[in-house]
């Protein structure tokens, strides 16, 4: 028994031995993340635009377009992704197809982003694009890599894991609930809207927000689709509803994107030495973001866990 | 029998006088149910086929780079008798080995699932097993932030800070290599890992290790002969999802593996993986060109190894569902 006790000791040291190396390794990582790069951060920083040797000044115009590539990428995701969702948990038309098609989202998911980006380059600018500017009769509006079609390939990524994550959701709302429903004389629709995803709630926005915070982490899909590495000022149009004009950034043109602008700053950037706090900086507010959306996630996973062990004892 | 009917019981149903004006047609309403049933089946299906379009598009692709070249020159190049490995898509006399590129690839993703294996599983165990009941979901939790890394932010710090250190640690030839690429990976694989390791041996019920407990068996013992062989088939699906994230990551390794398609087995030279290749050359390739379907090749030859990977995933998760409901616990 003596044994026993000691054997065990020597191995919870061992394992936590084992904890501790790479626990060390994270921490220095975001202490040197944290020490260079928090001084620099300021107000004026965060909302002024780069110079041209981006040694100074700020990233407002990268965020706004970073921010605004995953807005115009959760328009393409969020309503097909849920509805495919719906599709394949209510409405689904043959079981044998539907198993094919999440065997297909499965494989899709687990795609190197790189891959994405040759498709995007491929299909999207080279073949809808060009086809595009010959059906509206332009030359090189649609058929350049743009923003428009970044952010379409980011969804083409991410969604079948917000198909997934939804779908998941939708299959676990307990059955006498819709039961219930239907029982009042509610019809299909009304179940959907009224059951369904009032109860699946946080299961769906738990994948919006993983693809948002994946979205703004990649770099590789969209190292040809448009990305720039320096842009004097965002490509603005204003669109005019009835007098009320909006500034907007022109989806058609190039754009810049936090962590690509990271990437060209570390490995292809003239002045280093000079660059380097604002690499610093740039990198801490990505990471702040990408884990800002995570935690978010952990926080509804863990919030959702208790739900539903609350409706158990209920 | 049934269709006779006994002259002394004649039933006579009583008809109430209908006419056609007092029965209410009911109320016809605009019919949204039918009209959304629509949308979601047909969105449903725009899905799948946009999905079903990336698979054929670039396998069509790739293909087309057969009307360029053999299949022999994407593994050697004959040049005067010699068998060339090289990938040189850009000279004068384009070489399109990808040799190089796959030995770069597994020269990397080897290195990383092995290192990231030792600590995430036993990142896993011990969170799992013997980490203090009360910060076990809290140390999960920051496992599962950690996951998340943007890959460029980890590829940036080791070029500024990791590369330094690590050439005065080992003696490497290049400065950028294949191992420090690996290092890099493993700062994002091992938090997958270790959650994937967690979820598996929190699977595994707390009954059999009170009964492994009961039977005079330590800690050590239990985890080690009971609960580790229990739930194998949950980690080695973790390990095998590490190597499919290792072999596709893309920004780390074209930040700090050297980039030089070398023909090398030593994991201290300069390599170039396929996904890298792709990140670098796809820019400034022309289209319609022996290099631009090479390039797209490489992306299908991505493209199956992660299939392959996630049909490993399947069949161990599959076995995982199987003894849980053979064995009866």
């Amino acid at each position: 028994m003596k044994r026993n006790k000691q054997v065990d000791n020597f191995f919870i040291g061992f394992f936590f031995l084992i904890f501790l190396v790479p626990a060390l390794v994270y921490i220095l990582f975001f202490l040197n993340i944290l020490i260079e790069g928090v001084p620099v951060i300021s107000w004026q920083y965060l909302t002024s635009s780069p110079s041209s040797d981006l040694a100074d000044g700020g990233i407002g115009p990268v965020i706004v377009a970073t921010l605004g590539t995953v807005v115009m990428m959760l328009v393409f995701v969020v309503p097909f992704g849920v509805m495919t969702a719906l599709y394949l948990s209510e409405y689904s038309l043959n079981k044998k197809f539907d198993k094919f098609f999440i065997f297909l989202l499965y494989n899709l998911s687990g795609v190197p982003s790189v891959v994405f980006g040759i498709f995007g380059l491929g299909f999207f600018v080279l073949n809808m694009g060009s086809s595009l500017d010959n059906f509206f009769n332009t030359t090189l509006v649609f058929g350049k890599p743009s923003m428009l079609w970044a952010s379409v390939t980011l969804a083409l990524m991410l969604l079948p894991m917000v198909i997934i994550s939804s779908y998941q959701s939708f299959r676990s709302v307990p059955y006498n609930l819709k039961e219930t429903a239907y029982s009042l004389g509610a019809n299909k629709l009304s179940v959907v809207w009224n059951v369904i995803i009032p109860q699946s709630r946080s299961g769906i926005f738990t994948g919006i927000i993983l693809a948002v915070s994946r979205a703004i982490g990649e770099t590789a899909p969209l190292l040809f689709l448009g990305c720039a590495f320096f842009l004097p000022s965002l490509p603005l149009f204003d669109l005019c509803v009835g007098g009320i004009c909006l500034p907007l950034i022109d989806p058609t043109e190039q754009f810049m994107y936090l962590s690509y602008n990271i990437f060209i700053l570390s490995t292809q950037s003239t002045g280093e030495v000079a660059t380097l706090p604002y690499q610093y900086a740039g990198t801490l507010v990505l990471i702040f973001l990408t884990l800002f959306c995570n935690g978010t996630t952990i926080y509804l996973r863990q919030r959702y866990r208790n739900k539903v062990e609350m409706k158990g004892i209920l | 029998m049934n269709g006779e009917i006994n002259p002394g019981n004649e039933i006579k149903i009583e008809m109430p006088p209908v006419s056609v004006f007092d029965v209410k047609p009911k109320q016809k309403k605009f019919p949204f149910d039918t009209i959304f049933t629509f949308v979601v089946r047909s969105s449903g299906l725009i899905i799948f086929l946009l999905t079903a379009l990336v698979f054929v598009f670039i396998a069509v692709e790739s293909f087309k780079v057969f009307g360029y070249l053999s299949p022999l020159d994407l593994i050697y190049s004959d040049r005067n008798g010699e068998n060339i490995f090289e990938w040189y898509p850009t000279s004068n006399d384009p070489r399109f080995s990808l040799i190089p590129l796959l030995l770069g690839t597994f020269l990397t993703a080897i290195p990383a699932t092995i290192i990231s294996s030792f600590f995430g599983i036993g990142i896993g165990i011990f969170i799992s097993e013997f980490a203090p009941r009360r910060i076990r979901n809290y140390l999960k939790q920051l496992i599962d932030l950690f996951a998340s890394l943007p890959t460029v932010a980890v590829g940036f710090i080791l070029l500024t800070v990791g590369v330094t250190f690590f050439d005065s640690v080992f003696d490497a030839d290049n400065r950028l290599n294949a191992v420090l690429a690996a290092f890099g990976l493993s700062l994002i694989i091992i938090p997958q890992i270790a959650s994937l390791t967690e979820e598996a041996l929190r699977g595994i019920p707390d009954d059999i290790r009170m009964a492994a407990f009961s039977l005079g068996a330590g800690r050590w013992r239990t985890v080690k002969d009971i609960v580790f062989p229990a739930a194998i088939s949950g980690i080695s699906a973790s390990v095998v999802l590490g190597f499919g994230r290792a072999v596709g990551d893309t920004m780390i390794v074209l930040m700090i593996s050297g980039n030089a398609a070398n023909l090398t087995l030593n994991p201290f030279s300069s390599v170039r993986t396929m996904t890298a290749t792709i990140a670098a050359e796809l820019g400034e390739v022309s289209t319609q060109t022996a290099h631009y379907h090479a390039l797209f090749f490489i992306g299908l030859v991505l493209f199956i190894l992660s299939i392959l990977v996630n049909l490993i995933v399947k069949f161990l998760v599959q076995r995982i569902g199987f003894r849980n409901n053979g064995a009866g616990l």
